[in-house]
């Protein structure tokens, strides 16, 4: 077996243990939480969001082909975004967790609007679309959509860096989520980086191209998913003082991935360093 | 306790902008590859056939030469300049570089860049037919020396526009400045005055070549650029 085969091998069962890892710390968090049915709402967002964190985090870990400067960071935005929104609804979460739920169902009756209009120019009759039925259902088992109201704003009605200043986080949404942003945005600062190339003829005046490249994997990337996922497990615990005894999904990611490297290092003869310790 | 400083707080606030502070002062950038590198692509290119003696004396001869002959006041360091000349100047600036004995080899210096850029204005000193492609490796080695701006071939590039300028009376250097020992240039990178001195000639050819000239100034840059683009297409 070649090493980079024993690496992916390795890699793979590092990552498989991590997932049933991260499943049992939500396990954990939702089975120790004392359910009141009358805040039964608080209780379906704030472990709604985890649980999205948790989907994320795992999807993303399974796809190396996303552990590059390209592509995480459309995923770690979106996990900076799930974050902010969590740390805002724990300042106030029964209100909060309302406005988020209401936001939710009147942005499902818009799009269903939008639908059923689409329908109809098209000669089609809305009654007859499942889309509309389901989603009309997923609607009225919670609201009567014609009391759903539609709101066109943010749900917070703040934009995220208000409520990041507001939660507490302003320097996670000025040192993750907005530079992430960029990249989820398609914005100049990352297309020009990583979607375009200088011409390398004089003749051209640095004339950038398109490049479309093959990153190869970055374990960073992979262990800042791991890293949001653990620093939204710890607002959960400080907000709802829960203690956990075992050790994080997060800790036990790093050291694997640390004891790979150490063991790469010291397999290779030659002076190449990770830069890991 | 002194509160922490707020990032970019020397930027002005304008609704949703931060302003840097230099953007008081109404500057524009000027791009030196887009402007600079065309205007003055032709006193390198003599430079690099002739060496940097022999290339500055032929290219202060043709400068100096259509700046008496043209009565116009522009400046003959830039090829753009030298759209405006009618067919009576520009053949005696033929007569009198021929009469100097300098035409030849101003020729045999430009014939390459003539024939690659057949429109460029300075193609009435170069008896060029061919319109060859043949040349553009040359080329090439001096357009990616020159996009490094303090490089020194780009250095003495610029440095011989002033040089020009300074002989022809129309340049006037602060004594005891660093810039009133120009000629230590070429001496550059080696020696720290002639870096102090290359420094003050970019600032200058920057300052000279503002605004203004570009908006008055002709085709050139954009058929230099346009030219390349054509002869070798960049594809992917």
């Amino acid at each position: 077996m070649t090493t980079s085969e024993q690496i992916e091998r390795e890699l793979t069962s590092i990552i498989s243990r991590y997932h049933d890892k991260v499943h049992s710390e939500l396990q954990d968090r939702w089975n120790n939480w004392n359910i009141d049915l009358e805040k039964k709402e608080i209780k379906e967002v704030v472990c709604g969001i985890l649980s999205r964190q948790v989907s994320i985090v795992i999807n993303y870990s399974s796809s190396p082909n996303l552990w590059n400067g390209d592509m995480a960071p459309i995923i770690l935005r979106c996990m900076a975004d799930n974050y902010i929104n969590l740390a805002w609804i724990l300042k106030g979460p029964e209100e909060r967790s309302r406005k988020f739920i209401l936001h939710g169902l009147g942005q499902a009756k818009l799009a269903m609007e939008h639908r059923k209009k689409q329908l109809k120019n098209d000669g089609h009759d809305p009654e007859g679309d499942s889309f509309i039925r389901t989603t009309e259902m997923w609607i009225n088992a919670q609201r009567h959509t014609f009391l759903t109201e539609v709101n066109l704003g943010s749900w917070s009605e703040l934009n995220t860096r208000k409520m990041a200043e507001e939660a507490g986080c302003i320097d996670f949404y000025n040192l993750v989520y907005q530079p992430f942003s960029t990249a989820s945005h398609n914005m100049w600062n990352h297309i020009s980086r990583y979607n375009l190339i200088p011409s390398d003829n004089p003749l051209h005046m640095f004339l950038m191209k398109p490049i479309v490249v093959q990153h190869d994997p970055e374990l960073e990337y992979l262990e800042l998913g791991a890293k949001y996922l653990s620093k939204m497990f710890k607002l959960f615990d400080e907000t709802f003082n829960h203690f956990s005894k075992d050790q994080s999904s997060f800790k036990l990611l790093s050291s694997e991935l640390n004891r790979i490297f150490n063991e790469l290092n010291k397999d290779d003869s030659s002076t190449t360093n990770t830069g890991r310790n | 306790m002194k509160s922490p400083k707020r990032v970019l707080e020397n930027h002005t606030r304008l609704g949703k902008k931060l302003l840097p502070p230099l953007m008081n002062l109404n500057l524009k950038e000027i791009s030196y590859v887009q402007y600079v590198i065309p205007e003055l692509i032709w006193i390198a290119i003599l430079n690099k056939k002739y060496g940097l003696k022999k290339g500055t004396e032929l290219g202060l001869e043709l400068v100096r030469l259509t700046s008496t002959l043209s009565l116009l006041n522009n400046n003959f360091s830039y090829i753009s300049s030298y759209e405006l000349l009618n067919n009576s100047v520009r053949k005696r600036i033929l007569t009198e570089l021929n009469h100097r004995g300098v035409l030849g080899p101003i020729q045999d210096g430009l014939f390459d860049f003539v024939s690659i850029y057949p429109e460029c204005p300075l193609s009435f000193l170069v008896d060029s037919s061919t319109n060859s492609k043949d040349k553009l490796q040359g080329l090439k080695e001096i357009l990616l020396d020159l996009y490094d701006k303090k490089g020194a071939t780009a250095t003495f590039m610029m440095g011989n526009v002033l040089y020009f300028m300074g002989v022809m009376g129309k340049l006037r250097l602060v004594k005891g400045s660093p810039m009133d020992n120009l000629p230590e240039l070429q001496n550059y990178p080696e020696t720290l005055d002639s870096r102090i001195i290359a420094s003050g000639v970019r600032a200058t050819i920057f300052a000279m070549i503002g605004k203004n000239f570009i908006s008055a100034s002709g085709n050139w840059n954009k058929y230099f650029w346009k030219r390349g683009i054509e002869l070798e297409p960049c594809q992917i």
